[in-house]
């Protein structure tokens, strides 16, 4: 089907453009009911995949950020050296940040919301 | 409210009014497209067409604002056509190839003109029959056909081109100014 590029340069519009257009040109097939039956079989909202996409990725984010707030506790508490030690330089600080394990949950729970919902934020007024 | 206000409404707010109304707007160019590819079975062709509005609406997140919604909707439709005939193994467009029309000139009225026309035009290839439904009775540019069909943009020239040849001699019959 995706045939042979024999002639590209043939111009988008000729002097029978108009011609072919009046022609051709169809009247709109009336809906007769047709919107209605496409809304009757549509899914429910809930069984969008990009809902259940979004469940999953929240649940997730939910377990791991649980686990590691628990985790950053039993460290914090542990008398082993602390997190931010093994980091150097500039990500010091952010390491600092994240090693309350209440900071930790929270950047997790943003991060999994920011990825479940990234396609609605491209839909928010640009400021 | 425009198309891409009713898909933001209908994605954020998962707002089915918004989504039909996008329905209702482009039922006929989605339905019209779907009974030329399957040559006139318009139950065929409404099912498809339900079935390329409910895939839209499964997927509507993946809509870019890169084309316009009727383009990315046949695009579907296309899809769903070419699926179905696969699946179906329903009868497959003849690759005939009919290289002359006949030219002899003509003194039909505009309505004889026009049915004259639909009969040449199913003497055309597929292929070709496609790009001109698309071109004139749909009123997509080459670079809207292209991405529909999933072609090249030379192809759909070509197509385009090879089908107002074929054609050519029966308009410029009717229309001596020309």
């Amino acid at each position: 089907m995706e045939s042979e590029n024999i002639n590209p340069s043939f111009p988008e519009n000729d002097e029978f453009e108009p011609q072919w257009r009046a022609h051709f040109s169809a009247p709109a097939i009336p809906d007769e009911g047709f919107s209605e039956r496409v809304l009757a079989a549509l899914p429910s909202v809930e069984n969008r995949p990009i809902e259940r996409r979004r469940r999953w990725f929240c649940a997730v984010g939910l377990v791991a950020g649980v686990a590691i707030s628990a985790l950053g506790l039993i460290i914090s508490n542990d008398s082993s050296p602390s997190l931010p030690q093994f980091v150097n330089g500039g990500t010091a600080a952010a390491a600092q940040f994240f090693s309350d394990p209440v900071m930790l949950a929270l950047g997790l729970t943003a991060c999994s919301l920011w990825f479940a919902f990234r396609d609605r934020w491209r839909l928010l007024p640009r400021w | 409210m425009n198309d891409s206000e009713l898909i933001a409404r209908a994605l954020v707010r998962q707002d089915q009014t918004a989504f039909g109304e996008l329905v209702r707007r482009h039922q006929s160019p989605v339905r019209h497209f779907l009974r030329h590819l399957t040559r006139g079975d318009t139950a065929l062709a409404d099912d498809l067409a339900q079935e390329t509005f409910v895939h839209s609406w499964r997927n509507l997140t993946r809509f870019q604002n890169r084309s316009t919604f009727s383009t990315w909707l046949l695009g579907i439709a296309h899809n769903h056509w070419r699926n179905a005939r696969r699946r179906q193994r329903t009868q497959p467009l003849e690759p005939e190839h009919l290289d002359t029309l006949d030219p002899t000139p003509s003194s039909a009225p505009l309505s004889d003109l026009r049915a004259d026309l639909r009969v040449a035009l199913t003497s055309l290839a597929p292929d070709e029959q496609t790009a001109l439904h698309l071109c004139f009775q749909q009123g997509f540019s080459h670079g809207e056909i292209a991405e529909i069909l999933g072609w090249p943009l030379g192809t759909v020239k070509t197509h385009l081109n090879r089908g107002k040849e074929k054609l050519r001699p029966l308009l410029l019959s009717w229309n001596p100014k020309t």
